[in-house]
């Protein structure tokens, strides 16, 4: 309250002495010399010179500030006090909302979130939207108000839509999907899915219909640690424009098949998805990364311009007969990878390299038939997903073991084309 | 650049003549006339689809809503757009540094830049356009409405309504 009572005791103070101002200016400048729809949003720039903007060119540049200070704009003035309604980038998050790091920890935060947002929705004009993001822990419980947003975001015609529904603590630990927000695919009509240009999922629950139109525009898809029942492969075969497919933690894809080529993909990525095999038609592909359980299946078509591939194995013992058993089938993975690819790749990269056998056979044969190969770096540590497995006894024995294997069996001199980096 | 209409069309003549490519002049509203290249003036959406619809080139084009000063900087920019290539990696740096320059020059001189920023939305220069604006949302951002009427010398006029309205937002946001 007392901050509020001071704001008006300032703004009172402002109001008189800009009265001043405007009382000059008249005189250098009369307003009814100008056009009706600029004569609010005049600029006084000191006392050299005068100018008036018009509504777009205020608009444009409200468009271009945080949504924090898009809405502070409208207390400026009567004609920036509704500039923002058309604001075109909403995101809502807790430190936009609620000025906290994190605020879905508790009911009532979360509640808080929820009429903040509503509140924002109803005094938007919902036109011209471009991108649409709501990043904050709601579920299932949540459904109606995420449905209302979901609707909204799609009758503003959003062409980049966004909603992460991952909790903002304990990120790391499983979640499981039980309860988690079922997006309402059925609200996508012809327009609005082929009005999408990019669209990213994070933690919930998806249904893909059978008679899906596609996403006609659609450039960027990135899945995260989302549930999906349907035939993906059937969606993403409509989706012709795709240039960037990633898929990370999304549950269960046994068998991936797109059946049409995706001509326009550039990049595409599988995290920890734990597909048996994958089966993509992408000539232009010019990066790949996938990491999970070694033995699988890939089949990409003939990338001729892939340049970089990422592969990370997990979840392996170095028990031996768990290797005997693996090679095979992952030295199968593998080759269906290269040969595919003309073995068109110029640098490979190896974490966790325990000097196990398989791997080294792998290093091998990636140095033995990658005739492009110009660098590979060896490490063996497990790089990106050190949390993931966490620390177990031995693992500062295996990273040794992985070293000195390294050093004594991929010698530099055997390979003059490729630079061998160990770690 | 040459002043006067006349000696703007025998230099735009001769040149014409000397390099192959067309030239174009535009006048100020205080009718002084600048002679750019045909790439230059392109970078106007506008003055493009007049060219293209085989508008008045040999006469020029008068920009009533431009004075001299601002359309001298105008030009500026769209002499280093339209006359240079970026195509390596090199030109985009230069071109880069130049918007970095040039932009750092006008926010200098708070007036000039938003007649310069009148003048691209007129002529619909994209690239000018969106820098100009970016750097007016740059004097923005996190300043608080009352500075935000200070720095652009707006007149406080909302009704005690406006205000109620404003009141129960802001309990919301």
């Amino acid at each position: 309250m007392t901050s509020r009572h001071h704001y008006h005791a300032k703004r009172k103070s402002t109001m008189m002495s800009s009265n001043k101002h405007t009382a000059k200016r008249r005189l250098e400048f009369p307003l009814h010399a100008l056009p009706e729809k600029n004569k609010k949003c005049i600029l006084r720039t000191g006392t050299k010179s005068l100018l008036f903007i018009n509504q777009d060119i205020i608009y444009n540049i409200v468009s271009r500030l945080t949504l924090k200070d898009a809405v502070r704009t409208s207390l400026v003035s009567s004609t920036w006090r509704q500039l923002w309604t058309s604001y075109p980038n909403l995101c809502f998050d807790s430190p936009t909302m609620l000025n906290l790091k994190i605020g879905s920890g508790s009911k009532r935060t979360r509640h808080r979130f929820i009429r903040r947002v509503n509140a924002f929705l109803e005094s938007h004009a919902g036109i011209g939207l471009r991108t649409f993001q709501v990043a904050f822990a709601l579920d299932n419980k949540h459904a109606k108000y995420l449905d209302r947003w979901f609707r909204f975001a799609l009758a503003s015609k959003a062409t980049e839509i966004t909603l992460n529904m991952l909790p903002e603590i304990d990120r790391g630990s499983t979640q499981s999907w039980k309860g988690a927000y079922t997006l309402p695919f059925h609200m996508f009509d012809r327009q609005s899915a082929s009005r999408i240009e990019s669209f990213q999922l994070v933690f919930m629950s998806l249904k893909l219909p059978h008679d899906f139109y596609g996403f006609n525009s659609l450039r960027v898809l990135d899945l995260q640690r989302v549930h999906i029942s349907g035939d993906l492969g059937l969606l993403l075969s409509k989706c012709n424009a795709l240039e960037s497919l990633s898929l990370y933690r999304c549950f269960p894809l046994q068998n991936l098949k797109v059946q049409q080529p995706l001509h326009q993909l550039r990049y595409l990525s599988f995290r920890e998805c734990f597909q048996e095999s994958l089966e993509f038609d992408a000539a232009n592909l010019a990066k790949f990364e996938y990491s999970g359980r070694a033995p699988m299946d890939i089949t990409l078509g003939e990338p001729i311009n892939l340049k970089e591939a990422t592969i990370t194995l997990l979840e392996y013992d170095d028990t031996l007969e768990q290797v005997f058993t693996e090679l095979p089938k992952s030295m199968s993975s593998v080759e269906t990878l290269f040969v595919n690819t003309h073995l068109k790749t110029q640098r490979v990269d190896i974490s966790g390299f325990f000097g196990l056998r398989g791997q080294l056979e792998l290093v091998w044969y990636i140095l033995d038939n990658a005739l492009t190969l110009r660098s590979m770096s060896i490490d063996p540590r497990v790089r990106a997903y050190h949390r993931a497995i966490g620390y177990f006894e031995g693992l500062d024995l295996d990273i040794k073991n992985g070293r000195k294997c390294a050093f004594k069996f991929i010698p530099q001199y055997d390979y003059p084309n490729v630079q061998i980096e160990i770690f | 650049m040459a002043t006067g209409s006349g000696a703007a069309a025998a230099a735009a003549d001769a040149e014409e003549k000397e390099s192959g490519s067309r030239m174009i002049t535009l006048t100020s509203n205080e009718g002084k006339a600048f002679v750019v290249t045909e790439a230059s003036a392109r970078q106007s959406a506008t003055i493009r689809s007049m060219v293209d619809d085989g508008g008045c080139v040999d006469k020029g084009f008068p920009l009533p809503n431009v004075d001299s000063k601002t359309l001298a900087r105008v030009i500026q920019y769209c002499d280093e757009h339209g006359n240079k290539e970026a195509h390596t990696v090199d030109e985009r740096a230069a071109l880069a540094k130049f918007d970095k320059d040039f932009i750092a020059e006008l926010d200098a001189d708070k007036a000039f830049l938003y007649d310069v920023t009148m003048a691209a939305n007129y002529l619909h220069i994209q690239g000018l356009f969106a820098l100009t604006t970016q750097c007016i949302a740059d004097t923005i951002k996190g300043k608080t409405p009352e500075e935000i009427r200070t720095a652009f010398g707006i007149e406080y006029d909302l009704t005690a309504q406006d205000e109620e309205e404003i009141k129960e937002e802001d309990t919301h946001a």
